[in-house]
């Protein structure tokens, strides 16, 4: 008799009797199960009654927007409520407004260090809840033990709020109004020394200013068409010299003896030094000046000696003659000096015509940065101007920024615990453990119960079932006694 | 058959043939009410129990092959789960129809109770006879017309020696030449390795089960040491609740 396999029914049909037998030892362990649920059920009771219950109440708020509209007048304040409200919900919720209300209404017990109420303050934080409706509503919650408690901090809560809005507003009107004041500041210094450079510049570089350019030019021509003419006049008196000069040495020559004077002397100097400049010192021509102007200072320093004019010197024709060379020469100097002059007037004024372009470019520069920065200080002029508008309106409006629309109401029936919903709950959870450790317990019971069992583990077959027997008894009318000797 | 002379003079059983009652052999006194309750084939005869054992023995008996000497050993995974009453009813039900002759052997000699089941306390049984300190006439009991019994005797902790002896095999094969039927109440199947020295004189295993106490492991582990072609079938013992179909049928007069 081996162990053979089974088909699949017979599969099936055993599945069906393992979830059959299943359901007998479940029921077997209906005592268990039943006890478990009863306990669980107890208990959830037990924890739903035991649990304080807290009172919720709440107040609904308005926030009313601007009314003059915003193209007239910016607000300065960010318009999105959500936010808004965040940032409100933080700064109430900060350690001192929340220690006066706990205060104020002896929120949590007496309080006995300082660690005890900052406990306190975390409790209140938990219980407080602000919640955004809608577009323009918003509603505060706050529970409590105490109905009356709830209602009336709530009602502070809500007071809270609305100041801390107001002065939440009036002081970001004020401060943007504060930093407009800063920047004004710094841009009006920049302003000043911008100013003073370009003045400085100015200044410095009178003359040479773009505005003055045609005047430059135009000094510019008259000196160069005085210095034509000059130079002109000038090559006529030099012209005029050296036609009295050939009268001289004609005359001179004549006579053989030159006239000594100083104007002749200083000629012949002059001559002396041209050809000098041409020829060396060994030239015949060089040799020969240098000689007559040796014999002519002899005779100079001889006639001043005797003070005596010389006889070629009463010579009214050569007395004309020379004077006319002294007047040419005189001419000749003053034109020479003059031409001097305009030289370097011309030299001045063509300097300051080039210099023009940097200068432009220098000046283009700062007047232009000067313009910037009167532009930016205007601009910001005029926001400060609207930021006071805004202000003074964030004043008028003061009133109505946040509207209580639902006042706090006195609740009537605790928000928390929901006790119908732990003890359902606690049900279903005791039953669900109930069946589980039922469950669990006949999973892991492998002992032998029924034929079926012994079954599954070996083909061989259960050939007798044996009833539990009752154990011995004193009672014994039953026996039946086959005590038989043969 | 190398018996001493002596005990073959004074062995009847051995002389006579199976089929005729057993005699000279000391019988046993069963005192009633000594006898527990769990004996259903001398008190409950007509119980539902009785008629399972009886079923029992009726498919063992259908297995039968050969004439004699059919040797069926009842053991059980551990101790506790009803093999010696198992094996003393089926020995009851067997020799009730008067016919077969059977013969209990309690080849438990750790700790055998067959006899201490019959309400008689420690009598000298196989370990002796073994040991040669006593001949086997004198230990073989008798306890109905077809029905002897061979207690374990003095009780050995390692008896695997002696099962090893050519002693034991006299002894079998005497036994199974002279009885329909032999019953071999075992030691339990994972506590003693007795059952794998033996096996070679069984040729039926009755595996007795207890339910709600036997657990599937130790089952298996029991199924594992056995042959298994010899595995004739299970015995589920002490089963509560086993449905309407198991009242007893009995007609009130």
């Amino acid at each position: 008799m081996g162990v053979g396999l089974p088909s699949h029914t017979e599969n099936l049909r055993r599945n069906l009797n393992l979830y059959l037998e299943l359901s007998k030892r479940l029921k077997k362990r209906g005592k268990l199960i039943l006890l478990i649920c009863l306990a669980g059920i107890c208990l959830s009771a037990v924890i739903a009654y035991l649990i304080p219950p807290i009172y919720r109440s709440s107040t609904l708020i308005l926030v009313q927007q601007q009314r003059v509209p915003t193209s007239y007048v910016q607000s300065p304040i960010s318009v999105d409520l959500g936010e808004r409200l965040r940032t409100l919900t933080t700064q109430i919720m900060s350690r001192a407004r929340l220690e006066r209300i706990i205060g104020k209404f002896e929120l949590y017990g007496p309080t006995k260090n300082p660690k005890d109420l900052e406990r306190k303050v975390e409790r209140m934080r938990q219980a407080i809840n602000v919640q955004v409706k809608g577009e323009d509503t918003f509603r505060i919650y706050f529970g409590h033990r105490s109905p009356e408690t709830a209602k009336r901090a709530t009602e502070e809560l809500a007071h809270l709020f609305i100041e801390e809005n107001l002065r939440d507003r009036a002081q970001q009107a004020m401060s943007t109004s504060e930093f407009l004041d800063g920047e004004l500041d710094d841009f009006k210094k920049q302003l000043e020394a911008q100013e003073a450079a370009l003045r400085e510049y100015k200044e410095s570089h009178l003359g040479v200013l773009p505005e003055q350019q045609t005047a430059n030019l135009r000094a510019l021509d008259r000196f160069q068409s005085q210095y034509q003419a000059n130079a002109e006049a000038l090559q006529g008196a030099r012209d005029r010299k050296a036609g009295i000069e050939g009268q001289l040495s004609k005359e001179s020559e004549g006579n053989a003896v030159m006239v000594p004077s100083e104007p002749q002397l200083e000629l012949m100097r002059a001559e002396l030094a041209d050809k000098r400049a041409q020829l060396t010192d060994k030239h015949p021509d060089v040799r020969m000046l240098t000689r007559k102007i040796g014999e002519m200072e002899r005779k100079l320093a001889e006639l001043r000696k005797s003070g005596s004019q010389s006889e070629s010197a009463n010579d009214p024709y050569m007395r004309s003659v020379l004077d006319k060379l002294e007047r040419v020469n005189r001419e000749i100097a003053q034109l020479e000096s003059e031409q001097q002059a305009l030289t370097d007037n011309i030299a001045k004024f063509q300097r300051r015509i080039e210099s023009l372009p940097s200068v432009e470019e220098k000046l283009t520069l700062l007047t232009r940065d000067y313009e910037t920065t009167r532009a930016n200080y205007q601009a910001l002029l005029n926001k400060k101007f609207e930021a006071r508008l805004s202000m003074n309106l964030e004043k008028k409006q003061k009133d109505d920024a946040f509207k209580v629309l639902d006042p706090p109401y006195l609740p009537a029936s605790p928000a928390s615990p929901r006790r119908d919903l732990i003890i359902l709950v606690g049900t279903l959870v005791s039953m669900a453990l109930g069946l589980g450790v039922a469950f669990t317990l006949e999973s892991l019971d492998t002992t032998i119960r029924s034929a079926a069992d012994l079954g599954s583990l070996s083909g061989a077959p259960v050939l007798a079932v044996i009833p539990h027997l009752r154990k011995a008894n004193t009672d014994e009318t039953e026996v039946q006694e086959e005590q038989a000797t043969a | 058959m190398s018996l001493p002379p002596q005990d073959r003079l004074q062995c009847d059983v051995f002389a006579s043939s199976p089929e005729e009652p057993i005699r000279a052999v000391p019988t046993l006194l069963l005192a009633p009410n000594q006898i527990p309750l769990e004996l259903v084939m001398l008190k409950e005869s007509g119980s539902p129990a009785a008629e399972q054992y009886r079923l029992l023995a009726h498919a063992l008996e259908k297995n039968q092959a050969k004439q004699v000497g059919l040797t069926i050993a009842v053991s059980s995974a551990v101790d506790g789960e009803g093999k010696t009453l198992t094996a003393l009813n089926l020995a009851f039900a067997l020799a009730e129809s008067r016919v077969q002759r059977v013969l209990l052997c309690d080849v438990d000699f750790r700790g055998g109770c067959v006899t201490q089941a019959l309400g008689l306390g420690n009598l000298p049984g196989i370990t002796d006879v073994l040991t040669g300190q006593r001949p086997v006439n004198e230990v073989l009991r008798r306890v109905e017309k077809n029905l002897a019994v061979l207690p374990s005797g003095t009780p050995m902790s390692s008896p695997v020696g002696l099962l090893r002896s050519p002693a034991w095999r006299q002894l079998t094969d005497s036994v199974r030449g002279h009885f329909h039927f032999v019953v071999l109440d075992c030691p339990p199947l994972c506590m003693a390795e007795d059952m794998s020295v033996i096996d070679d004189v069984i040729d039926n295993i009755l595996l007795v089960v207890r339910a709600g106490v036997s657990r599937q492991e130790m089952v298996r582990d029991a199924l594992a040491r056995i042959v298994p072609r010899k595995l004739v079938g299970f015995v589920l013992n002490d089963v509560v609740d086993t449905g309407k179909q198991y009242r007893s049928y009995k007609r009130e007069p």
